[in-house]
């Protein structure tokens, strides 16, 4: 019987148009992510947390003429054996409609994706899209560590590590010598090694203080965590170690032990804020003094104290101690008290900032870090 | 010659042997075995030899996604080329390769028979080869953003494209048989020659078409791709139409033959496996596979096969429900209705607030006419109106019963400015967007 086609199996042509176009699309995702990143940092703890970050975004489409969604969810037709009346299908309802869990409401043409990034990588891509300066640290000249440098060259070794320039220098150097024309010999092959050299011990130190006096809402804490999220992801650029302090204070300070609470903590009474500055000063004689260690300070506050409080002077006792003395301004008052009274002190390493809106976090941290610049008044 | 090739290649003519039996004659196919990314690469795109865009990467990367995570496996694709290619995926079983060979078929036979299927020769694909290449060009020569900008201005509005038969009457130039080859000769001098190029009679639902050909700032090449992406949206709409004739029928057919093919037993088992797996009724959406073939299966029964064949290859999917969707087979199928009300469950970690699908008691013509409408559902048609004094584009969409969604419509709109280089109105029953 002719006519009756034919079946090919047959190596597939190496074909990339699927992948290049992907990529492109990866690209554009990545433009989604960056947009999307202050929500995302909520979610994430400062120190550890998992490696990999899943970020739900809105499926990229092209803009089309289409029907405006219904408000409400949509209905259809379906088939099952049963009676009128029949509840056919169930789904969670999460607050109004269209908020749904892939269930109805979820707008057609509008359905999420889950991207997963790597930590690092996402902490990268919008720190390079800060542009911050690049800090120099002090180092105690007595304080060394060994670590191992690529300098040094050896005969055997890995053919990963080959150092052709070194080979090639070599072989004509042999070649030459013997009178012969260019040729290579297994004696030849140099390979990169390491070799163990002291390299000075940078540390840096950031001190987190918080008010915890007034009411810590939830877009409060969001706005701190985010904050020193960032400030903390770029200092660990800079410094090989970094250790995080955590202060709290209403009108007497307090050290916690960690991370978690340092958020949760609130609903306190009135607000001092001079013996908090002084005990952190103490704290950093004590255990970080300001010759061999960079001390960061940032203090997040509703811009609140009481008067009579000597904040101008405890906050002068503090600056020598410490490399940068941020103040960050959380949503509220138009200009706190606080902010007012220390106005004065010199910037660098002094600078205040006001933050009242989730889209602004990036922005107050680029003016929080800036070097130059005049005192910075937050991008509220 | 691999195993499956092998086999594969004997059971073909089995296979239509048994399909003649039935007094069925697909047309032959070229079967292809490919790995699964080519697979997925070509449901993608749509044609093989399509040209690139950012749109086809992101549905290529979701269904690659999906196929790794288990779900969503594409047995095969067919596309309706001349011959029709079949792939069929490499990783399938050979249980598998022999259903899908079956179903194959089925579409082959529509393809040879349908009234909408038989349109657009068969050569398009070579059209859209033709065109990547060319833009493959334009890349090269006016940077890949710039022809990606085009791109995705020109098929934001490739829904809102028509035929307009007019405009080859309107012009003496293009109007009579064309002579390919017809710059080889001296060129008579010309009467009368044309002063410009065909002026479309407004108003016009071809928007796309308008603005590729009437555009005062468009340059070549981007009028190129304007006019290779209305073709394709042309292209594909009968195609749309007739999604449920088509799988309808190429799973009836698959049923058919399975039977008296040469399967083993473990082969037929799994066989049926497969079928139940992608055949199977959902209680909130229709599944084409299920429903066109228990409809398809009723209109055998009652009319015999091949009347009911010339019957269906009439129809597109709205015209097949609306005429033969009878209140007994909406019955039979167990059709109904259903909406979302809002309620609340008990469970043992307390009250929870959830969407009921509640079924409803509709009159079977009023759910039939529901879901004829629902089929019928073509993109909204914008039509150009006119262009004012001050070169500005009047838009208006034609009433349909549902406002645009205004978001997306400025969006798109925005686009269409670019592509017109003046003001664009567009007109939507009371509201006004402006493009400035």
């Amino acid at each position: 019987m002719d006519n009756v086609g034919r079946v090919f199996h047959t190596p597939w042509d190496l074909n990339r148009k699927g992948s290049l176009d992907q990529a492109r699309h990866a690209e554009k995702l990545k433009d989604a992510i960056l947009r999307k990143l202050p929500e995302v940092v909520q979610e994430l703890p400062l120190e550890g947390g998992p490696a990999r970050v899943k970020i739900p975004l809105k499926v990229l489409d092209l803009p089309k003429f289409r029907p405006k969604p219904p408000e409400e969810p949509d209905d259809g037709i379906g088939q099952k054996p049963g009676k009128p009346g029949d509840i056919v299908a169930r789904v969670p309802r999460g607050g109004a409609p269209g908020q749904g869990d892939g269930g109805p409401g979820d707008r057609p043409g509008e359905h999420e994706v889950e991207v997963e990034v790597d930590r690092e990588t996402l902490i990268q891509m919008v720190l390079d899209d800060l542009k911050l300066p690049r800090l120099t640290g002090v180092s105690p000249p007595e304080l060394t560590e060994p670590t191992d440098a690529w300098n040094s060259r050896r005969d055997h070794g890995p053919l990963s590590a080959l150092d052709r320039r070194h080979t090639l220098k070599a072989a004509i150097m042999r070649s030459q010598i013997a009178r012969q024309s260019l040729n290579f010999h297994p004696d030849d092959l140099k390979y990169r090694a390491t070799r163990e050299v002291e390299e000075p011990v940078t540390r840096a130190t950031v001190y987190f203080l918080r008010d915890i006096s007034g009411s810590m809402g939830d877009e409060r804490k969001f706005l701190s965590k985010a904050t020193a999220f960032w400030v903390t992801a770029w200092l660990r650029r800079q410094y090989p170690t970094v250790r995080l302090e955590w202060w709290v204070h209403d009108t007497e300070p307090q050290r916690l032990e960690s991370e978690s609470l340092f958020f949760q903590l609130g609903e306190g009474g009135g607000t001092r804020v001079a013996p908090a500055y002084y005990a952190i000063a103490e704290h950093m004689r004590l255990h970080y003094p300001p010759q061999t260690n960079n001390n960061y300070f940032f203090h997040f506050t509703d811009g609140d104290v009481f008067g009579g409080d000597p904040v101008g002077d405890a906050a002068r006792e503090l600056l020598p101690l410490v490399r940068w003395f941020g103040l960050v301004e959380l949503a509220g008052l138009t200009r706190g008290a606080l902010g007012r009274q220390l106005q004065d002190l010199s910037s660098p390493p002094f600078r205040a900032v006001r933050l009242n809106r989730r889209e602004d976090v990036l922005a107050v941290v680029r003016a929080l870090l800036e070097t130059a610049g005049p005192k910075a008044e937050g991008a509220s | 010659m691999s195993h499956m090739e092998e086999v594969l290649s004997k059971f073909l003519p089995a296979a239509y042997e048994a399909m003649a039996a039935l007094g069925l004659d697909p047309v032959p196919i070229d079967f292809e075995i490919v790995p699964a990314d080519a697979i997925y690469e070509l449901a993608s795109y749509g044609l093989p030899g399509h040209y690139g865009h950012w749109t086809f990467g992101r549905d290529y990367w979701r269904m690659k996604r999906q196929f790794e995570a288990g779900a969503g496996r594409l047995y095969e694709m067919i596309i309706e080329t001349s011959p029709p290619v079949a792939y069929l995926l490499e990783s399938n079983t050979m249980a598998a390769q022999k259903l899908v060979v079956a179903h194959c078929l089925g579409h082959a036979d529509v393809f040879r028979h349908h009234v909408l299927a038989a349109q657009g020769g068969g050569q398009f694909h070579q059209t859209l080869a033709a065109a990547a290449d060319r833009f493959a060009g334009y890349r090269t020569e006016y940077g890949a953003l710039a022809v990606e900008v085009v791109l995705d201005r020109a098929m934001a509005i490739q829904g809102q494209v028509a035929v307009e038969p007019e405009l080859t009457d309107a012009n003496p130039a293009t109007s009579g048989p064309v002579d390919a080859y017809a710059d080889l000769w001296a060129k008579p001098a010309r009467a009368d020659p044309p002063a410009r190029p065909p002026r479309y009679r407004l108003p016009t639902a071809d928007l796309l078409g308008f603005l590729a050909r009437e555009s005062p700032v468009l340059t070549a090449w981007e009028r190129d791709i304007c006019d290779v992406v209305r073709m394709e949206g042309l292209y594909h709409r009968p195609k749309r139409q007739i999604k449920i004739i088509h799988e309808g029928w190429a799973t009836f057919c698959h049923q058919a033959l399975l039977p008296q093919l040469p399967l083993s037993p473990g082969e037929q088992i799994e066989a049926a496996r497969i079928h139940a797996q992608v055949a199977r009724p959902d209680p909130l959406s229709l599944n084409p596979y299920w429903f066109g073939w228990r409809f398809l299966q009723g209109l055998v029964e009652d009319y015999g096969l091949l009347p009911a064949r010339s019957r269906m290859m009439q129809e597109s999917d709205a015209s097949l429900v609306r005429n033969y969707l009878t209140p007994e087979r909406v019955r039979a199928l167990d059709l109904y209705h259903y909406r979302w009300n809002q309620g609340y469950v008990t469970t043992p970690q307390g009250g929870r607030a959830v969407w009921n699908a509640e079924r409803q008691d509709d009159d079977p013509r009023e759910l039939r006419d529901l879901l004829a409408n629902a089929l019928a559902e073509r993109p909204p048609e914008v039509v150009v109106e006119m262009v004012d004094g001050d070169d500005r584009l009047v838009l208006r969409h034609s009433e349909d019963g549902t406002a645009l969604d205004p978001e997306w419509a400025q969006l798109t709109l925005d686009g269409i400015r670019q592509l017109w280089g003046h003001p664009v109105l567009l007109h939507d029953g009371e509201s006004l967007y402006v493009a400035q």
